[in-house]
């Protein structure tokens, strides 16, 4: 054989091991793909296009409509009120349900009797099913027969034992809030866990030698080396804040007086109460461009805090 | 990389094929035909009615051994109405379903099921066997789109002992607001110093199937006759008298405030916190198997009146969906559940009234209650949503309306002027 028939049977044989290697590799990967095509891909493309029609479930006739839904979502004061509870809920618990996390994971993180108990423990809620954990929530905040009234009323707090917690327009919301922080507790917890296990020990023991408290060890090492895991979580919990719903549809149907309509419940209200299957859709777009939107931010405001500690 | 054997190629195709004949396999009986139903709630959380179904299927296999039936309880009221629509519009629609009068609208007016009225004519259905105004329900003109299964009209309950105790007389079926409210005020016990009463008068519930009938005995309404139009109906000077009655027994704290009323798991009625409520049959099950309260200590009585008797009567029947593949068998069976012999089986469980006239008249002569609550069927009417296909979002503004007024302190009239405004909007649309 010469060498350019040679060389010319070695590339096709190679071509041939390359090919068979990228055949087996798209059929393991073909499955995977298959479900997120069917699963994801194509409900996010139908979903655009359902809003674009004024498609409800039973009419035959589902006629093109532009942007009309969008427009009409301008003048929605009950969406902008749902919107505007999501924002509250997640600019309320997000930070609180961070700074719960972050101080318990540090509780957590000392060399303590009993210290994998109380891991479980506080991990508890993160494998409880959130509509037993809002049941029992609900409990928790009956007027007068429930428990935080009955400890309230035992600590001598006549006024406020009595307090109507889920069905006050003012305490609904912050009520969810305290509960999502408890339930967001157990997976925010881990990660500082994690994070704080990566931070050398060397670092607190030089600064010991300099004479560094504890607050500015806190300050100068922790804080500065968790700024990646607290970002990873603030991204995370703010996406999942957005799109809370168990709790909403569990404890107070939105209400009372719409005050707990937050944007999740709102579009499963729009889609499955009223069967507006287009509205809804331009409904989640919406949120979807809201959730881009927090998220952009968040990187850029982060991003730049993260290179200025670097530069320091 | 190391590439995988021709055997482990095949293989892994093998499994892929296997796996999707498994998933995708309908295990479809060897002979006969297999038909589907539908209804709402689930057998397994009920022992009694678990038994009964399968005492009512091993007679169904005994006179139809070729007649398969799979069943699928979907729970919950509104979910099953989500779900029922949405299995419709993927061509996944059961052949035979339960259909509840308060949501029969949605689904008659959308063409989703068969006329059984030919049917009926054909084989010699007695249709006079069954209570005239729970036929009418599930019918538009000479179509029929069910047959009645079981209903109860909306009543009033009472406990004896708290009556007792306030040597009140029993409610008769001729009383009216003013009695209810002076009932009210004698069974409310506020001790002195305590931070509220320990117990109530009424369970008031914001739950519109529990409040529209105080609507209507005050002569008003929540939509126009044809039901297009809640303007100069929700809003009128009737509906605005009676919502401000309703809701004067929450705020005059003769009834319990509304976060009390909704904690599920403990029924304030049950419990003796509550001497009277409003609600249907369904409720002597748990009483029955209830540790607080005894059936013998339950009243039932008609629902106070004003300006005129009425109620309403929620109802459930057997429809065959408009495309099923297997019309005969799917009749069959809805006739099936209609019959005497598996009414008189499922009024014993007590959930509702038998529609069938004979049963309940032969179960009302041995069982004290249920007179009470066949006295009160001349007076019951259609749900509005047996007759308005978007009734389900009136509710839902009516209830928010409520939370308006009760919770927010707005006037009825206010807040019922704005449920005007966001209803019509909603049925024209």
């Amino acid at each position: 054989m010469t060498v350019p028939a040679l060389a010319a049977s070695r590339a096709s044989s190679a071509r041939s091991r390359r090919l068979k290697a990228d055949l087996c590799a798209w059929t393991f990967i073909f499955p995977s793909f298959l479900h997120l095509a069917i699963f994801t891909l194509f409900p996010i493309g139908f979903a655009f296009y359902l809003s674009l029609h004024k498609w409800d479930v039973l009419k035959k006739a589902h006629p093109f409509i532009g942007l009309q839904n969008y427009q009409n979502l301008v003048h929605d004061t009950l969406f902008w009120n749902a919107l505007f509870n999501s924002a509250y809920y997640a600019v309320a618990s997000v930070p609180l349900g961070m700074l719960a996390a972050l101080i318990i994971a540090i509780l957590v993180n000392q060399k303590l009797p009993f210290v994998n108990l109380f891991r479980t423990l506080y991990y508890l809620p993160a494998v409880s099913s959130a509509v037993a954990v809002s049941m029992v929530w609900t409990f928790i905040y009956l007027p007068e027969s429930g428990l935080l009234d009955w400890v309230l009323g035992a600590c001598g707090l006549r006024h406020a034992s009595q307090t109507d917690w889920l069905n006050s327009p003012g305490l609904a919301m912050p009520a969810l809030i305290v509960m999502s922080v408890w339930l967001g507790l157990g997976p925010r917890m881990v990660l500082y866990l994690a994070g704080l296990s990566a931070i050398p020990s060397s670092l607190y023991e030089v600064a010991a030698v300099d004479g560094g408290g504890r607050w500015a060890c806190f300050r100068h090492i922790t804080w500065p080396l968790l700024l990646p895991t607290s970002f990873f979580i603030l991204v995370t919990s703010s996406i999942s804040a957005f799109q809370v719903f168990t709790p909403v549809y569990m404890m107070t149907q939105g209400g009372p007086m719409r005050r707990t309509d937050v944007v999740g419940y709102h579009i499963y209200n729009e889609a499955w109460r009223q069967f507006h299957m287009g509205m809804a859709s331009a409904q989640s777009y919406v949120l979807f461009l809201v959730i881009l939107l927090v998220t952009v931010v968040q990187f850029r405001i982060v991003q730049r805090r993260m290179a200025g500690y670097s530069l320091a | 990389m190391r590439t995988p054997s021709r055997s482990t190629l095949a293989a892994l195709a093998c499994t892929l094929l296997v796996g999707l004949a498994v998933g995708c396999g309908n295990a479809r009986h060897a002979a006969g035909v297999t038909i589907h139903v539908s209804d709402w709630g689930g057998a397994s959380a009920d022992p009694n009615m678990a038994r009964f179904q399968r005492t009512i299927m091993d007679h169904w296999r005994h006179l139809h051994p070729d007649i398969h039936i799979r069943w699928e309880h979907i729970p919950g009221s509104t979910e099953y109405v989500s779900k029922m629509l949405t299995a419709f519009v993927a061509g996944t629609e059961p052949d035979v379903m339960s259909l509840d009068a308060s949501s029969a609208a949605v689904f008659i007016d959308n063409g989703c099921l068969k006329d059984l009225a030919p049917l009926a004519r054909r084989d010699h259905v007695d249709l006079g066997a069954y209570w005239p105004n729970v036929l009418a329900m599930e019918a538009r003109g000479r179509r029929l789109y069910a047959l009645p299964g079981d209903f109860t009209p909306m009543v009033m309950f009472y406990n004896k002992k708290l009556f007792q105790r306030a040597h009140l007389p029993y409610p008769q079926d001729d009383w009216t607001w003013a009695d209810f409210l002076n009932d009210c005020r004698a069974l409310t016990v506020w001790p002195r110093g305590a931070l509220h009463p320990t117990q109530y008068g009424f369970l008031a519930q914001n739950w519109m199937p529990a409040w529209i009938p105080f609507i209507w005995q005050n002569g008003g309404d929540v939509l126009s006759p044809n039901g297009k139009r809640a303007e100069g109906y929700i809003d009128s000077p009737a509906t605005i008298a009676a919502v401000t009655f309703y809701a004067g027994l929450v705020q005059q704290h003769l009834a319990p405030s509304l976060s009390q009323t909704q904690a599920q798991g403990a029924d304030p009625f049950e419990n003796g916190l509550c001497a009277m409520e409003i609600t249907g049959h369904w409720s002597l099950v748990g009483i029955k198997a209830s540790d607080t309260i005894n059936l013998s200590d339950v009243g039932v009585v008609a629902l106070p009146q004003n300006v005129r008797r009425v109620t309403v009567i929620y109802e459930s029947g057997f429809a065959v969906t408009a495309h099923t593949r297997h019309p005969e068998a799917a009749w069959l069976f809805a006739q099936y559940m209609s019959s005497p012999y598996v009414q008189i089986k499922k009024a014993a469980l007590g959930i509702g009234i038998s529609g069938n006239r004979a049963v309940a008249m032969a179960r009302a002569s041995s069982n004290p209650l249920e007179p009470a609550f066949l006295r009160a069927v001349p007076a019951g009417i259609a749900p509005w949503g047996a007759r308005v296909e978007d009734y389900a979002q009136v509710e839902d503004i009516g209830t928010e309306m409520m939370q308006d007024v009760l919770i927010g302190g707005m006037s009825p009239a206010v807040a019922l002027r704005q449920a005007a405004a966001r209803i019509d909007p909603e049925l024209n649309s």
